[in-house]
């Protein structure tokens, strides 16, 4: 094979190793183009990162590379060279050559992504006996070694193997055996790490950067995550809505004078090792306006500096529960969903709750909010047992506790109108008189910061963080006290959930709420809670204050999800090729 | 930024007026790309659904859909007005035998074995065929839905009775039971109506408790279970209208089987002996297929168009009310 | 897990499941045969032409027909127990031997079609599936839904006309050529020919379902992720459609397939009767003519059974297909 790395002055230089390069590609579906006039370039041995919020375009663009674009979409111009072969002119049969065996991808969801009913080593076994000359035992060998390579413990038993039972992460090193078995050129990741848990997200990136070197190819990256691309790409292009904004050398991500967009989105990640909290200052918020002759302004509204005092911790707790079990019964076995869980929450106080999945968190919040039964425990909420209410007790008692929940496009009844969303609860709980109805929506959608005329709008006419701001203004209006918040900005992009959480910091000193915030996010837990709960396996393994529990962590778990945020992507940790050309010049 | 640059851009909302912002409040939102999906998944990203017009110009955009609701028009007007149009009773002899079509201008599709008018027969024999059609149609619905809903909403064992009661009935033959039905019961419009309904609201319940399953997973019952909605109202105002879609389609394809079965138990003789029917028309002309097969081509050929027409609705609901196939088409 | 481990799980899990269904279906029928007007003593005085009071209640007496509800029921359970499913007066011998006799004419008629609508539903429904929403795609789905649309007894009769009447090349009516001595090859030809008419009008609905459902399965599948991976392998579109989507959409496809068993018995009743077909579905129809309910409940509660028998099957055939059925 090649030499490993090649040196910085090859890697400048445009004509020997250039690997790709894209020229004007435009992309139209009907009358829309989503991605337009876009080009870059990417060298052998370099990583170069797409980066973009959904709608961006860099998914489609990806696919354009391999001509796998659904039926009804056209590119009307634009050219993709590779190593001097111009890929849109080739016929369909010699594009099935390129791919897997010039141009390999991986896709963004594990689970879906495998052939379910073939055994793994078969379908790695699939693309060598397409691409190269091999017998069935050549090739399952191979298929071993690739497994191999890829870090899967046991290989030769594994090989066999059918992908429902392999983990997650597991079946993602499985697509990139596949992806890498023909030794390709280039190597297309389409949001690999999006669905997995973080422990598991900078395995994975290692594995693709060491592949990289190892095999010499170019990797394409193309991912929303601003921490992942600082560390682990060479080169950024920044996309949105279709239009490529920026293209810039990693190292230059963080400085001053960059587009606007892209410092917006930078200042808006929140990132671990920057010890921001919401006590100090707001987040950056990313603002684009549309002009009518259809370009864009772009701005940042800058973090405003906060000093909001710690909550006021009264003698009786807000909530307080204790030894709480949940278990779910299935045929064979019972699955302790949560496990003797205790915790309390002082009037004031947001209560971060973090957990990969499995964790139990989730159970725990809709455990709390009486919507799933708990075997066992109290739950004491305003100092009354609320644990075995019936449902016609429990009413009045829901006034008090709501909940946000995470999917945007799943949380909003699609055949009812955001009135009729908003008011169903305050009929439901007695306000009869219409005009005092109209008079609460209003207030709430100013809470909001949303428009009241849009009240009349159905669910589908809203974007994501719409949506979810309408899913805060039903958990508000019946003035709630506590409100719990299940990952409601992990389904929305860098640049809404600052937004969305600035929103929620001001509601609460606002209306004086309280919150319990559930997330698998640490940097996000880490800037809105004042205490912070780590849960593993159904089970509370630390517990601390915002502070002490970053810095100190007291067990190895929580290190370890602090280490892997860091490792994925979270630490502004210079990335190694970056620093070289710094030094030298 | 200041707030003309909202109408400026925001076609959307052109001609609104944005409400007067309160002194204590904060500046208005800048509301920008309101069409535009942010979410992060794919998964979330889902197709969005439409408010009712849409559906409706979908589906009357798509010319089969369009011929089959035509067609089906004029069967019901023809039905409602048989007895206007053929006062005489369409079993009363009326001619000379055997007439072939087209040979008599006042008998335009012939006559039968009995100088019985074939048109009149295919005119009044609609009438029975929509009555079963629609009203067993209804009575299963009505019966399917009660217990899909039941079982899907409430689970438990509830769900498990009621399933085993709808698998019992959907293992016996649907034709031989509903043979066995009419035999028992003595033939009649009734009888053959009940026992079409019998036969197919195990279907409309498996469908049923499927959608509830679904939809009371999702995150929106949830939410009206967390402020405090009780069961009805959120059957009724959450769940029940989210399950519509496929239900209205197979409506439509039961109508269509229903005409089906109708038709077939009239052939066997087994249809409403009062009553003239396509079936019946058919089976009376059996014997004669080998001079007189006009007689089993017309009424057949009437069965198959409505029935034709039923499905090409049915499809056309289908495309409309699950955008996902339809985008196959485009 | 070897594939037979799991397939052995499925079929213990079947079989326990189905033991209430059976039972109910049994209780079922029972009713229905009280429900039934007359009853075995009526229709033995129908055919020996007249009987006095005494005689029936003799009979009555004799056939245990006066009994309590339960007992009945117990009895006919009883009977159930050793095979028995009655006895006919009309035909003078027992239902089952009754229905032993018509059943492999049934069984022959079904296979055939069934094998006919599968091979050739599968066959247009993957056709149409590649070719989604373009023309052949189309003009077959207006073919599918026009088989869709036409009653059984019809094609049947239609088909009479063209192949028997007009053209003569096929036969109108029975099961073999009467009379003849046909041994070997040219006797299997000769019952062919007299199976290939019934055989397609039992089909010809059943073919338009099987491929609307093989066409939706299809593209349902063709959506999914893994197909867009077969893809950027480099694999070809009939690589893809064979191997990835075929093989996936086999699964749903089955678990549909599986619920149409009963249908087509329920068409194997009018089409038997069009054809003078010998089998099960005749033998209703006689059953119901003459108003004989103990064989027509006879034969509900035998293909009651053999729907069953196939669905057990369709659950083997889907264990084997989906290595994700059966664990644990």
């Amino acid at each position: 094979m090649n030499a490993i790395t090649p040196t910085l002055a090859q890697s400048r230089d445009t004509g020997t190793s250039r690997l790709l390069e894209v020229q004007d590609l435009t992309i139209r579906f009907g009358s829309a183009d989503p991605v337009k006039r876009l080009s870059f370039h990417i060298d052998r041995g370099e990583t170069l990162a797409v980066v973009g919020e959904s709608g961006s375009g860099k998914s489609l663009s990806a696919l354009a590379l391999m001509r796998l674009l659904p039926r009804n979409a056209r590119i009307p111009n634009g050219r993709i060279t590779f190593e001097g072969t111009d890929l849109l002119g080739l016929s369909e049969r010699d594009m099935r050559r390129v791919r897997g065996r010039d141009i390999a991808m991986i896709f963004q969801e594990p689970m879906t992504s495998l052939n379910p009913v073939t055994t793994i080593g078969n379908q790695i076994v699939e693309v060598l006996r397409l691409h190269e000359k091999l017998s069935r035992k050549q090739a399952r060998a191979r298929a071993i070694e690739l497994l191999d390579l890829v870090k899967i413990p046991d290989p030769s038993k594994r090989v066999d193997d059918f992908p429902h039972q392999l983990s997650g992460g597991q079946r993602q090193r499985v697509m990139i055996a596949m992806a890498v078995a023909c030794k390709p050129k280039l190597l297309i990741a389409d949001e690999p790490t999006t669905a997995l848990d973080a422990t598991i997200q900078a395995q994975i990136l290692e594995l693709l950067d060491e592949l990289r070197t190892k095999l010499s190819m170019g990797l394409l990256l193309i991912t929303h995550d601003l921490g992942l691309v600082s560390r682990w790409s060479d080169r950024v292009v920044v996309m949105y809505h279709g239009d490529k904004l920026e293209e810039l050398d990693t190292g230059e991500l963080f400085e001053p004078g960059r587009h606007p967009y892209t410092s917006g989105l930078t200042q808006a990640s929140i990132r671990l090792d920057e010890e921001v909290h919401y006590t100090a200052r707001s987040l950056a918020e990313v603002k684009v306006v549309r002009n009518p002759d259809g370009t864009n302004i772009y701005d940042v509204k800058q973090p405003v500096a906060r000093i909001l005092a710690p909550p006021v911790s009264e003698t009786e707790p807000l909530l307080a529960v204790r030894d709480l079990s949940v278990v779910y019964e299935t045929r064979n076995r019972a699955n302790k969903a949560l496990d003797n869980v205790s915790l309390t929450l002082a009037k004031g106080e947001t209560l971060g709750i973090v957990g990969e999945s499995g964790s139990g968190k989730s159970t725990l919040s809709k455990a709390i909010m009486r919507l799933v039964k708990a075997q066992q425990g109290s739950i004491v909420f305003q100092g009354r047992d609320i644990t075995a209410l019936s449902p016609g007790q429990l009413q009045p008692v829901r006034r008090d506790l709501q909940m946000i929940f995470q999917d945007p496009f799943g949380s909003l009844n699609p055949r009812k109108s955001i009135r009729d969303i908003l008011e169903a609860p305050l009929i439901v709980h007695g306000i009869r008189d219409a005009d005092e109805r109209r008079r609460r929506v209003n207030e709430t959608f100013d809470h909001v910061r949303l428009p009241s005329f849009v009240a009349d709008r159905y669910p589908h006419e809203f974007s994501g963080g719409q949506r979810q701001r309408i899913g805060i203004a039903r958990a508000l209006i019946l003035r709630p006290s506590l409100v719990i918040c299940d990952e409601p900005v992990s389904a929305l992009d860098v640049s809404i959930q600052a937004q969305i959480l600035n929103l929620l910091v001001e509601l609460k000193s606002t209306l004086g709420l309280s919150y319990l915030f559930i997330s698998h996010d640490l940097a996000v837990v880490q800037y809105i809670s004042d205490r912070v709960i780590v849960m593993k396996d159904a089970r509370i393994v630390e517990e601390s204050d915002h502070k002490t529990i970053w810095r100190s962590p007291k067990t190895d778990y929580t290190r370890a999800l602090i280490a892997a945020a860091n490792d994925k992507g979270g630490a502004r940790v210079a990335h190694p090729r970056a620093e070289l050309e710094r030094v030298t010049g | 930024m200041s707030t003309t640059e909202i109408g400026a851009h925001d076609t959307a909302f052109a001609g609104a007026v944005p409400a007067p912002s309160k002194p204590e409040t904060p500046a208005k939102p800048e509301w920008h790309n309101l069409r535009a999906p942010d979410a992060r998944t794919t998964l979330t990203a889902a197709v969005a659904v439409p408010a009712g017009r849409r559906e409706l110009r979908v589906f009357l955009r798509n010319p089969n859909a369009l011929f089959g609701l035509v067609f089906l028009g004029i069967m019901v007007v023809l039905a409602v007005i048989a007895p206007l149009v053929f006062p005489a009773d369409p079993l009363g002899m009326v001619t000379k035998p055997f007439l072939w079509p087209g040979q008599d201008a006042a008998y335009p599709l012939g006559s039968d074995s009995m100088g019985r008018d074939v048109l009149a027969g295919i005119v009044h024999g609609s009438r029975i065929s929509l009555f079963v059609g629609l009203a067993a149609t209804l009575l299963g619905l009505s019966a399917g839905v009660l217990v899909g809903a039941t079982a899907g909403y409430f689970g438990g064992w509830v769900d498990d009775v009621l399933m085993r009661v709808v698998e019992i009935f959907q293992t016996l033959p649907n034709f031989v039971l509903l043979v066995v039905l009419v035999a028992i019961l003595q033939p009649s419009a009734i009888t053959v109506t009940v026992a079409i309904a019998i036969v197919s609201w195990p279907m409309v319940a498996r469908l049923t408790r499927a959608e509830f399953r679904a939809i009371r997973e999702k995150d929106y019952v949830m939410a009206a279970r967390s402020l405090g909605f009780g069961d009805a109202r959120i059957i009724f105002k959450e769940v029940l209208p989210n399950a519509l879609p496929p239900l209205i389609v197979t409506s439509s394809v039961m109508v269509a089987s229903a005409i089906l079965m109708e038709s077939a138990l009239s052939f066997m003789g087994l249809g409403d002996p009062n009553v003239v029917s396509w079936g019946s028309m058919i089976g009376n002309g059996r014997e004669l297929i080998r001079t007189a097969w006009y007689l089993t081509l017309l009424p057949g050929l009437a069965i198959v168009f409505t029935v034709l027409a039923l499905n090409l609705i049915g499809d056309g609901l289908n495309d409309a009310l699950n955008p996902r196939f339809s985008e196959e088409r485009a | 897990m070897s594939a037979l481990l799991r397939i052995a799980r499925t079929l213990r899990r079947t079989l326990l499941h189905a033991i209430p269904t059976v039972l109910g279906i049994i209780i079922i029928n029972f009713f229905l045969l009280q429900l039934a007007p007359g009853d075995a003593a009526d229709v033995m005085a129908g055919e020996a032409g007249s009987a006095t009071e005494e005689t029936m209640a003799a009979l009555r007496a004799r056939f245990g027909l006066d009994n309590p509800l339960l007992v009945q029921l117990f009895d006919y359970l009883n009977n159930l127990a050793h095979f028995s499913l009655g006895f006919s007066p009309r035909y003078g011998m027992p239902v089952m031997d009754l229905i032993g006799q018509r059943l492999p004419g049934t069984l022959t008629l079904m296979a055939m079609a069934l094998a006919i609508a599968i091979l050739i539903g599968l066959a247009l429904g993957s056709i149409m599936s590649f070719f989604a929403g373009r023309l052949p795609d189309r003009l077959l789905s207006i073919l599918a839904l026009l088989f869709y649309s036409v009653p059984g007894f019809w094609t049947g009769l239609m088909l009479i006309v063209l192949f028997s009447v007009t053209l003569g090349w096929l036969p109108s009516g029975g099961a073999g050529t009467i009379g003849s001595s046909l041994t070997g090859w040219a006797a299997i030809v000769d019952k062919a020919r007299y199976m290939v008419l019934p055989a397609t009008s039992l089909a010809l609905f059943y073919v338009a379902i099987y491929a609307r459902l093989t066409r939706a399965a299809m593209l349902e599948v063709r959506s999914q992720d893994f197909v867009r991976t077969a893809y950027a392998k480099g694999l070809s579109p009939v690589s893809v459609t064979l191997r990835h989507i075929l093989r996936n959409a086999l699964i749903p496809i089955t678990t549909m397939a599986g619920m149409h068993i009963g249908g087509m018995l329920g068409g194997a009743v009018v089409v038997e009767t069009v054809y003078s077909w010998p089998g099960l579905g005749r033998l209703a129809f006689e059953a119901v003519m003459g108003r004989d309910y103990t064989v027509l409940l006879g034969i509900l509660l035998l293909s009651s059974l053999l729907v069953i028998f196939a669905n057990a099957i369709v659950d083997l055939l889907q264990t084997w297909l989906d290595p994700r059925i059966g664990e644990h």
